[in-house]
């Protein structure tokens, strides 16, 4: 019903990473910047704030020395967004829970109010921002992967470990949550 | 607010906001949006929240590609190196299993009239190459029953096709007879009505009576009645 293939590269993808193999390392870069912002976001969504683009970097340096053991199973972004998980995964380990709270700075945020001037008022970005702050790492994750990538299910479960199932449950109680809190 | 009953076409909305869907889909759950103000309202809500979401954070992707490539020079070298050498090597492996075939298949061509031969003599069949003077000193070959039998080894699909027993061969011939010699002696029933005439004629003309002086190297009664004449002088 989708558009989006569950086994099939982007052929962009697909082509760059032959061109990567093949020994052209500038193909490394035009990888880079068609994800690296979408792992941030997603690194971000899972808690981590104040490390977002060296975690983006490690993701990047991991991926491209294990390319050999990518069979394309998934998606490329899919694959990247694994790593990423894992790699949040060991450093919060790591830093037990002595890590910094999810917040977003308003530092961090492009200005949208051209975006939502019309549709949303400046007060409800706040409180939406608000909303979101509310959610479980694992909620925040999975709402952002379907709102802002369009993700099915299936891919979502693939990137954060989890089951098509659990990651259906996660995405109707993380809108059930901010609709309560807008509502509020 | 109304009730959705379509959870389908709900689930559909975030795909929606993203494009993913296609056109025929989309116009779909566009309709059922027009008519259900709980999806009305979620797709106003998503489409509220996506910049949200996507405002935060940003990164240096440039300084993250030259990191990245710093970190990786060289990897992808490697990578293509063993990609090449898994190659050469499928490519070796490859050439030794087809030398090693075409060896096999020689040497089983080079021991095959042996094979036939015992193919032959396991049937009953005859065989003379190289063997049609009908010697039958050869160790433990049978002696061939027929002369100069032509050498027919039937193809593989004869042979398969055709049971031994029907093989067509060059009809038996037979030895040439000899009135003479002890070879003669040992297959009378073999002897033709002519050889036998002949063998009795021949016999007719010896004298029933044995010559008091035998020529030398000729002892009708061996050496036995040499010893009695020579033991008793």
């Amino acid at each position: 019903m989708t558009d989006h293939s569950q086994s099939e590269l982007p052929p962009d993808d697909a082509a760059l990473i032959a061109r990567w193999r093949s020994g052209d390392e500038r193909a490394a870069t035009t990888l880079v910047g068609q994800h690296a912002q979408g792992i941030a976001r997603f690194v971000a969504s899972l808690g981590e704030r104040e490390e977002v683009e060296e975690l983006v970097q490690d993701t990047f340096v991991r991926a491209f020395g294990s390319l050999d053991s990518f069979r394309g199973e998934s998606t490329f972004r899919t694959w990247l967004l694994t790593i990423a998980r894992n790699l949040v995964r060991d450093r919060q380990r790591g830093r037990k829970r002595s890590r910094s709270h999810v917040e977003i700075k308003d530092e961090d945020i492009v200005s949208t109010s051209d975006a939502l001037e019309g549709t949303v008022a400046a007060e409800t970005e706040q409180r939406l921002r608000e909303a979101v702050e509310t959610l479980s790492p694992m909620q925040r994750a999975i709402f952002t992967l379907r709102v802002t990538e369009g993700m099915s299910y299936k891919e979502i479960a693939m990137a954060v470990g989890s089951t098509e199932g659990a990651a259906r449950v996660h995405y109707h109680n993380a809108m059930r949550v901010i609709r309560e809190k807008i509502d509020e | 607010m109304s009730e959705c009953t379509s959870g389908a076409m709900r689930d559909l909305l975030p795909e929606l906001v993203n494009g993913k869907l296609s056109t025929k889909v989309q116009s779909a759950v566009e309709s059922h949006v027009t008519a259900c103000t709980e999806c009305a309202e979620e797709l106003v809500l998503l489409r509220s929240l996506r910049p949200v979401l996507l405002s935060a954070p940003v990164v240096d992707t440039q300084r993250i590609a030259s990191a990245v490539r710093a970190q990786t020079t060289g990897a992808a070298s490697r990578v293509h190196a063993r990609t090449a050498g898994t190659t050469w090597w499928r490519l070796a492996i490859a050439a030794t299993a087809l030398i090693a075939v075409s060896a096999l298949g020689y040497l089983g061509l080079a021991h095959r009239p042996r094979g036939m031969r015992e193919v032959a003599a396991t049937h009953g069949l005859p065989h003379v190459a190289g063997n049609s003077s009908g010697d039958s000193s050869t160790g433990s070959e049978p002696a061939p029953p027929f002369t100069q039998a032509p050498t027919v080894s039937p193809r593989r699909s004869e042979r398969v096709q055709t049971p031994p027993q029907q093989i067509a061969v060059t009809p038996p011939t037979r030895r040439p007879s000899s009135v003479s010699g002890a070879g003669a002696l040992e297959n009378l029933s073999d002897l033709s009505d002519d050889d036998v005439r002949l063998l009795t004629a021949s016999l007719d003309k010896l004298s029933p009576v044995p010559d008091a002086n035998p020529a030398p190297g000729i002892d009708p009664l061996g050496a036995s009645l040499e010893d009695l004449s020579g033991g008793g002088s």
